[in-house]
């Protein structure tokens, strides 16, 4: 974890880095929006995620939970309308940072969380799409939807964690110098 | 915050369980003995409550097709549905997609197999063609999210008894 001390310049760089990590989690977002292969509407690879993760581990839940509920939010309004979509990303947002938040107390990688992230995802909007699209039949596409989140919830892991590793490991050595 | 080894045997077990559950699903839906399958239409009523309504049934270990309901909200200018053909063996219902250049609602057209115990979306306009682009099914149910029409199958206890019989 780092150490984030409260003086001015650290509260600065904190809101800077926040709000690149969203508008680089809003591009993503809808880069992957446009990667329709899924067979559900609102189905996303998780891409977006990733920075999900990255703010988590640096700064902590508070931070994640708020960049993963901006980027859905700004997303729907670039999108032009709050649809069906908008609701299961939410869900799914949530749901997924809220697990990932809790997981990482006990001590797991980062690879694990994020795997264990991107299914509670896929859980979370296929039971919001229960209720916003109304047809129950949705669940089955849980099964072909949870392996590919696990294939991409280890994909973002590594990378998360090279990234994270990386910007420890650069902080340390900002504080020794 | 490191993978460690118990992580990386934590994947792989999840891994495991994942991949191997899509292929049990997988052959479930394949080899899905079903013994009929039901189109279905469902809409949100004035009270905001999701409701679905059975149009028809294809009956496939008697062989017949038949109409359950009249399709509720569809508007007299566009006929009565379902229709049933009975010789090319197809069943035509209205979606709720609407065509933005001739502004209607589309029709859907599925395909049933008796022999092969299989449904086919056939026909249909959606704006990722989903439902049609599923193929034959014979098992798994094929939704067709902006038309809010889907066919699902059943297997029931008593017709695997009168098939034994």
């Amino acid at each position: 974890m780092l150490t984030v001390s409260y003086n001015k310049n650290n509260k600065i760089k904190k809101m800077v880095l926040l709000a690149n990590l969203t508008a680089a989690a809003i591009i993503l977002n809808i880069i992957e929006a446009q990667l329709e292969f899924l067979p559900v509407p609102g189905a996303r690879l998780g891409l977006a995620n990733l920075i999900t993760i990255v703010v988590l581990y640096m700064y902590g839940f508070k931070e994640g939970f708020l960049v993963t509920i901006l980027r859905v939010f700004i997303v729907a309004l670039l999108s032009g309308r709050l649809s069906q979509t908008f609701w299961m990303s939410m869900a799914g947002g949530i749901l997924s940072v809220s697990a990932m938040g809790l997981l990482k107390k006990f001590k797991m990688g980062i690879v694990l969380v994020s795997l264990l992230g991107s299914i509670f995802h896929q859980i979370g909007q296929i039971v919001a799409g229960i209720y916003v699209i109304g047809a129950t039949e949705i669940l089955y596409y849980l099964y072909i939807m949870i392996p590919i989140g696990v294939v991409t919830g280890i994909i973002n892991g590594i990378i998360g964690e090279k990234l994270i590793l990386n910007l420890k490991n650069k902080e340390e050595n900002d504080n020794n110098a | 915050m490191k993978t460690s080894k118990r992580d990386v045997l934590i994947i792989v077990i999840i891994a495991i369980i994942a991949l191997s559950g899509f292929l049990i699903f997988n052959q479930i839906f394949k080899n899905a003995n079903s013994s009929k399958a039901v189109v279905q239409y469902w809409y949100t009523n004035d009270n905001g409550f999701n409701k679905t309504e059975d149009l028809v049934e294809v009956d496939f270990v008697n062989k017949k097709v038949k109409k359950l309901n009249e399709q509720s909200h569809v508007p007299g200018e566009y006929g009565k549905y379902p229709i049933i053909n009975e010789e090319e063996q197809l069943i035509t219902v209205l979606g709720e997609f609407i065509n933005e250049e001739t502004n209607k609602r589309v029709e859907l057209v599925i395909k049933y197999d008796f022999n092969e115990k299989s449904m086919q979306i056939v026909k249909e306009e959606s704006p990722r063609n989903i439902c049609s682009k599923a193929g034959i099914s014979f098992g798994k149910p094929l939704i067709c999210i902006p038309n809010q029409v889907k066919v699902i199958f059943v297997t029931t206890e008593e017709d695997v008894d009168g098939v034994i019989q």
